[in-house]
């Protein structure tokens, strides 16, 4: 198990307000395989990977009964030790390539000085003419054949798809074990969406590299990755392999998602309404108690204000006290 | 780029001329006769006052007038001063260099203390430190530099006799003046005791240049740590945490230099604060300056010289703001990127 994580709980604690973004969520990742985190905006997809990689202010509070990376225990950790392990094996590409790469810099000089020491065989003397030769495979690697004009330009002078492809490089530069891909391919273009999507696919094959793809879009989940875990207002719904949640999601949250995409949801008559669920997603100062998705929920009973504990059937993780599909 | 070049001489030279022509006007609007004004000469019989009339060009248009004006300026006339009936310019050149040295060595001080203290206040935004900077920055920033000055007076120099209380030299030492940068003439100069010249001249310059640097420094920590603390939120900073880079890279490499980028034409901010404070701080320690000089020039009515001190400075202070915005644009990709959008 590369990564494991239970009953991760992160608290926003300020003067007027305490909430758990985050209630009880838990995730665990194959070696090598693409996981992806899904849910709407505010389900705390986002934040789980700043937790993941400890990039989260003061303000937020993180607490979890297990938080296993590689067999360590991350929360026993000090934060430089956290850091230390996280920079080694986890890497992260973020939603707005551009304004993730510095503004000032030449994209040249950004890649080499991510590019670890121990990379460099020759001596001091021939060092920039490696650095230069590292920097152009490392582009050529992620796909990008005018290397010499893209290490010379400034990120603004080039496409939100090229600077994704930079972020790319800079993230496997140093071979992580895990790459958190954070929804990176928000408002691009669709033939751009399926190069980056193609690309940490190929990555993912070729270089024995986990992506953990955080994304609302179910479409490319289900072309693109192994497994999935399914978030709503911060709690965990489903998780299991993507095939199998597709055939049968045991949880009705689930269902509905597949549903209100017409190119799963074969049954539907044409012209008719798609299907979805009433009202919208409570905003962080009115959370429901128990199941969050209760209020919303078409099989909500009285037990739902108690929150479900997730249960392990058929290789699929749920949380939901009346579970659909479970007859056979 | 040449385009914008262009649009800045355009500025530039829009600006010079709004000076010029608010200085000519001066000339009319002064208290007595405008040909004495323009020119400076007080004594004057029938005869010389026709002819100077007449190469001033008093009986014709005032847009003649001011062309004659603009041709006297550029072949550096700027009349005579009526306290000591020495050409202006003269004197211009006499004080000038006192003042550029020591705005100099206060702005030096600023950039050496205000950008590292802004720096770490931005980073350690809402610790302790911060707080402690900020505290003390907005305290030396509400106190009047006149009072900073008498008090430093008082402690450094009544008191407790470290430091001279006023000139830029003890009248012991004859250096001749060839630069009027007194650190330069010291070093040309052909003196048997050199290094006492120097340490005399260092301890006149201490306090004035305290002085000086209080308001500019605690305006640039200001900046300086607004901006870094707008950096730090900004996007690629938290892509750098995650990239393993140390805490002294990310400052170095990314956090100082889009810190201090956006600031650039702000300088000029800085150069306007230090050209007033000048004025006060050389009445203060008797620095024999262009803002002592000016000063002594408004108390004896001596309109010429405040006409041209006028001119000068403003002058000089358009020019460093255009020179800042050209300096920003170069170092700035951002800023050129907007320039190609326009």
């Amino acid at each position: 198990m590369l990564l494991d994580v239970r009953n991760l709980t992160v608290q926003l604690k300020t003067e007027s307000l305490d909430v758990s973004a985050i209630d009880k969520m838990s995730l665990s990742m194959r070696d090598g395989s693409i996981h992806a985190l899904v849910g709407e905006t505010g389900s705390g997809k986002s934040l789980f990977a700043r937790a993941l990689t400890g990039t989260l202010s003061d303000k937020w509070h993180v607490k979890a009964d297990r938080f296993f990376w590689q067999g360590e225990d991350l929360l026993r950790k000090s934060e430089e030790q956290r850091r230390q392990i996280i920079s080694k094996d986890i890497a992260m590409i973020f939603q707005e390539p551009k304004l993730s790469l510095d503004p000032t810099a030449r994209i040249g000089e950004q890649i080499e000085e991510v590019i670890p020491k121990s990379d460099f065989t020759g001596s001091f003397w021939t060092r920039r003419q490696e650095r230069k030769t590292l920097v152009n495979k490392l582009l050529l690697k992620v796909g990008i054949k005018h290397y010499d004009f893209c290490s010379n330009s400034y990120a603004h002078e080039l496409s939100e798809g090229l600077c994704q492809k930079v972020n790319i490089a800079m993230a496997i530069v140093r071979h992580p074990k895990l790459l958190i891909a954070d929804e990176p391919t928000d408002a691009m273009e669709s033939t751009t969406k399926i190069q980056i999507l193609r690309l940490l696919q190929k990555l993912n094959e070729s270089k024995d590299m986990s992506v953990l793809l955080i994304t609302h879009d179910l479409e490319s989940v289900v072309q693109y990755a192994d497994e999935m875990t399914l978030l709503y207002n911060g709690q965990s719904v489903e998780s299991g392999s993507v095939k199998r949640l597709l055939k049968r999601p045991f949880h009705p949250y689930t269902e509905t998602l597949f549903k209100s995409i017409p190119k799963f949801n074969t049954e539907i008559a044409p012209k008719s309404r798609l299907e979805t669920l009433k009202g919208s997603t409570p905003p962080l100062q009115h959370l429901p108690i128990g199941c969050r998705l209760g209020p919303r929920c078409p099989r909500a009973q009285k037990e739902c204000v108690v929150t479900p504990k997730s249960v392990k059937y058929k290789g699929q993780v749920f949380s939901c006290h009346y579970p659909i599909n479970m007859e056979s | 780029m040449f385009v914008y070049l262009i649009r800045r001489l355009n500025l530039l030279i829009t600006t010079l001329f709004l000076i010029s022509l608010f200085s000519f006007s001066l000339g009319h609007f002064f208290p007595g006769d405008p040909v004495i004004n323009f020119s400076g000469q007080q004594s004057l019989d029938y005869d010389e006052y026709e002819a100077l009339s007449q190469t001033l060009g008093m009986n014709q248009s005032y847009f003649e007038q001011y062309i004659i004006y603009l041709r006297r300026i550029l072949d550096g006339d700027l009349g005579l001063s009526f306290s000591t009936q020495t050409p202006l310019i003269d004197d211009v050149i006499r004080v000038m260099p006192a003042s550029i040295e020591l705005s100099f060595y206060a702005l030096l001080l600023t950039l050496v203390l205000g950008l590292p203290l802004g720096l770490w206040a931005g980073i350690k935004q809402h610790k302790l430190v911060d707080k402690i900077i900020f505290t003390l920055a907005t305290m030396a920033n509400s106190v009047p530099i006149f009072w900073s000055g008498l008090i430093f007076i008082l402690i450094f120099s009544l008191n407790n006799q470290i430091f001279p209380m006023s000139g830029r030299l003890n009248l012991l030492y004859e250096v001749p003046s060839q630069t009027g940068f007194l650190l330069m003439d010291i070093f040309l100069a052909d003196m048997p005791n050199k290094l006492a010249v120097y340490q005399d001249a260092l301890t006149h310059l201490v306090l004035p240049t305290l002085t000086l640097a209080i308001l500019p420094t605690t305006l640039l920590i200001g900046m300086m740590r607004s901006s870094v603390v707008n950096v730090m939120r900004s996007p690629y900073i938290k892509a750098a945490l995650t990239k393993g880079l140390s805490t002294r890279e990310l400052i170095s490499r990314h956090v100082f230099r889009n810190a201090i980028v956006p600031i650039i034409p702000q300088f000029s901010l800085l150069f306007n604060i230090l050209m007033t404070s000048t004025m006060i701080t050389e009445i203060i320690f008797s620095w024999p300056g262009i803002g002592h000089w000016l000063i002594e020039a408004i108390y004896q009515r001596d309109y010429p010289a405040i006409q041209a001190t006028l001119l000068l400075v403003a002058s000089i202070m358009i020019m460093i703001t255009v020179v800042l915005d050209i300096l920003h644009m170069l170092v700035n990709p951002l800023a050129r990127q907007t320039l190609h959008a326009k």
